[in-house]
């Protein structure tokens, strides 16, 4: 029988190793994924969750069982992802801009694309990226951060803002911000649309 | 009752609670706030997840493989990750033996230096007229020079509140990385490897600091020295060039042995 993940981290924050490793075992995938949809880039996804795990390592000792293990974590991954994007935005800003965003399931290509002439329709989808690779740029790490949790991942303020580490309004406020980026950069390409 | 803002339309996009009760009411007969609404809708329903790649079965494994020398690092005390002096552990007179061979090879080469004449070019040289050589050369010295800075960081962040280090060694360290930091950040700007530029020049206000640090370090100050260099997240900074280097490092191999 699989052990109870409290078990588990009792074991590993009595320097258990074995124990630490059945919780990267249980929870890295899970880190993977948020780290992807945040990065867009596999590479920079699997060094988020090795530096998640090497803090979690380091502060163990400091988890209380009050939240949930997996709770805890996406907070140390979100961190490590915000840390990561302030990194690229400060050092590489001539980097290319990754997609965070899947065009081919996007509804906004599929209904503006059914609206434009046939041959229009690979303008009308690259300006659409070009305009979202814009307005993610200009996004804070922290508004991007909370948009993916919450438009992605389906969290709610209250889990995006114990993942955050701020309050209610604090996270409240990087969605709304984050919105109002997209809506202002998106609405003139789909406005010319209707 | 007044228009909704556009907050409260987000919150009611997510179903999320704070707006005003009456909310809901006023979007179904208000025509203004229900066009705002779709327009929102539209908006955000055109952004879908992206499917996120498989990292493949052995992905747990792999990460595992990659963390647990780490997670070694973290665990030994402080004196245990100092290098090892391997002389300590021979004999006085092979020790003596051995350092005076290292003294009169020292000497003979620094003659040799002086009196031979030198026809070679100049690593300098050599290395404007070859920039495959020199970007070769410095993707695997600034490799090097970031797993050492890395490794004396992470002792120094990791060492226990309990066993207060003696800085004398980090300190004398971070002098000899500070040296060569400066050449690398140099050489990195004018090759216009701006990233690796700008990281060096962080790493080298941590390192410069580092080799500052008073002797006799009191508890807060250690405290507050790896508060500062954990806030600056200098550490995964490094070891996100370090990665990128070594992969280049590991792609420039395989190109040479495939030609």
């Amino acid at each position: 029988m699989q052990d109870s993940d409290a078990a588990v981290i009792a074991r590993a924050q009595a320097g258990d190793k074995d124990a630490f490793r059945l919780l990267v075992e249980r929870y890295s995938r899970a880190v993977y994924r948020l780290a992807y949809r945040m990065t867009g880039n596999q590479q920079d996804a699997e060094d988020i969750v090795q530096e998640t795990f090497l803090r979690a390592y380091k502060q163990i000792h400091r988890y209380e069982s009050r939240s949930a293990f997996g709770t805890w974590i996406y907070r140390i991954a979100s961190n490590c992802a915000i840390d990561l994007l302030c990194f690229r935005k400060r050092y590489e800003a001539d980097r290319e801009q990754i997609d965070v965003i899947d065009f081919e399931r996007s509804e906004a290509v599929a209904a503006g694309a059914a609206q434009v002439p046939a041959q229009d329709r690979l303008v009308y989808a690259a300006e659409l990226k070009r305009r979202v690779a814009a307005v993610m740029a200009e996004m804070s790490p922290q508004e991007k951060m909370a948009f993916v949790l919450r438009h992605l991942e389906g969290q709610s303020i209250e889990e995006i803002g114990a993942a955050l580490g701020t309050g209610p309004s604090a996270t409240k406020n990087s969605i709304f911000r984050a919105v109002q980026k997209l809506r202002k950069g998106l609405e003139p390409v789909m406005s010319s649309l209707r | 009752m007044k228009h909704l803002t556009e907050e409260e339309l987000i919150l009611l996009y997510y179903g999320e609670p704070g707006g005003r009760p009456e909310a809901e009411e006023h979007l179904d007969r208000c025509s203004n706030c229900y066009e705002r609404m779709l327009a929102l809708q539209r908006l955000l329903n055109s952004f879908a997840a992206p499917e996120v790649p498989d990292p493949g079965p052995d992905f747990e494994s792999r990460i595992w493989q990659r963390l647990e020398p780490m997670l070694e690092e973290v665990k030994r005390p402080w004196w245990r990750r100092l290098p090892r002096i391997v002389w300590l552990d021979l004999p006085p007179k092979r020790v003596l033996a051995a350092s005076a061979a290292a003294i009169c090879l020292a000497v003979v080469a620094f003659f040799a230096g002086r009196t031979v004449p030198n026809t070679e070019p100049t690593p300098q040289t050599a290395a404007s007229e070859s920039p495959v050589v020199l970007e070769r050369v410095l993707v695997l010295a600034v490799g090097d020079h970031l797993e050492r800075s890395q490794r004396m960081l992470a002792e120094l962040v990791n060492s226990g509140e309990k066993d207060l280090p003696d800085l004398t060694y980090e300190r004398a360290r971070a002098r000899e990385l500070v040296q060569a930091n400066r050449l690398f950040r140099q050489t990195a700007a004018r090759e216009g490897d701006t990233s690796v530029a700008s990281v060096l020049d962080d790493l080298e206000r941590v390192l410069v600091e580092v080799a500052h640090a008073p002797e006799d370090i009191s508890p807060r100050q250690l405290r507050e020295l790896r508060r500062r260099i954990e806030r600056q997240g200098i550490l995964f900074q490094v070891r996100i060039v370090g990665d990128r280097l070594r992969r280049q490092q590991a792609a420039q191999h395989e190109a040479e042995e495939t030609l």
